[in-house]
């Protein structure tokens, strides 16, 4: 299940968090938490959608994390924390983008983080990932009407974004 | 450097793209042909050490063993028969209350201990 699975997690966590190295210790926590919770899968949804799921949700988490730390960092020499930095990273180029899109998805990808959670949740699994808005309702277990509303949401709020961000028409 | 507020009120300075003329919608629309990328290639070996390592441990032994179904659902029958059991023994108890009660009461009855009765003067 790990050797199949683990593109489609891989490049989910991609997706979201837009960094190697987190996307691939997110892929070991999704793949614990599927490995502890397996008996709770019911089989209701395909078992890629519950993965994608888990992906989802553990993603989202590590990056609330990372907020949580970079907010709270000045805490940490008090506390007596891992004084571990949280740098903020250049812009992201997806390996997967072709050549001539690489600057314009790179701004994009900026542009995805300004977006609230489940915009982004449904932007990243239906630009990035390439899966149909039913598949999109189902990991987000909701209607294919509200994804098709996310979606024009979540494109109206980038070219905002884009607008504020770069200038662009 | 020109600065331009985001929606959060956070300003970014945006110098590398600021000579560059897209318009959002080339922006939007720049993902699609995206191909799937292959993670690192010892990822798998590592996903998999880390798993071995997690099903080794000591909580995650006693977890496994206190979540699994057969054992909930020995402890849901166990509690069932133990409430069942206490039900109908405090029904049974009432029961035999009442069996005893109901000759006293009878008793009682047919004698009507009437207070002026039994200070009654002989």
């Amino acid at each position: 299940m790990v050797e199949t699975r683990q593109s489609l997690v891989f490049n989910t966590a991609l997706g979201f968090l837009q960094n190697n190295e987190d996307a691939e210790d997110v892929t070991q926590d999704v793949f614990i938490k599927v490995f502890e919770s397996i008996h709770q899968f019911k089989g209701e949804s395909a078992l890629s959608t519950w993965v994608y799921r888990v992906a989802v949700t553990t993603a989202l988490e590590y990056i609330r994390r990372k907020k949580r730390k970079k907010r709270f960092g000045f805490l940490s020499p008090i506390l007596g924390e891992n004084n571990e930095q949280t740098i903020e990273l250049a812009d992201f180029n997806h390996p997967g983008v072709t050549l001539d899109n690489r600057e314009k998805s790179a701004m994009l990808f900026k542009a995805i983080k300004e977006l609230p959670e489940n915009q982004q949740i449904a932007f990243v699994l239906n630009k990035v990932e390439g899966l149909s808005y039913q598949e999109v309702a189902e990991i987000m277990k909701t209607s294919l009407s509200a994804v098709e509303s996310l979606l024009h949401r979540a494109k109206t709020n980038l070219k905002e974004i884009l607008k504020n961000f770069y200038n662009l028409d | 450097m020109p600065q331009y507020p985001s929606k959060k009120g956070i300003y970014y300075k945006c110098t590398e793209y600021m000579d560059k003329k897209f318009t959002s919608e080339e922006v939007i629309n720049s993902l699609e042909g995206i191909q799937r990328v292959e993670g690192n290639p010892y990822l798998f070996t590592r996903i998999q050490a880390r798993m071995k390592r997690e099903e080794s441990r000591p909580e995650m032994v006693f977890f496994r063993f206190i979540t699994r179904p057969a054992l909930a659902l020995t402890i849901a029958i166990f509690f069932i028969a133990i409430n069942a059991y206490l039900i109908s023994n405090n029904f049974s108890s009432k029961q035999s209350i009442d069996e005893v009660g109901q000759p006293l009461a009878a008793e009682y009855v047919q004698h009507d201990l009437n207070p002026y009765e039994t200070n009654e003067l002989p």
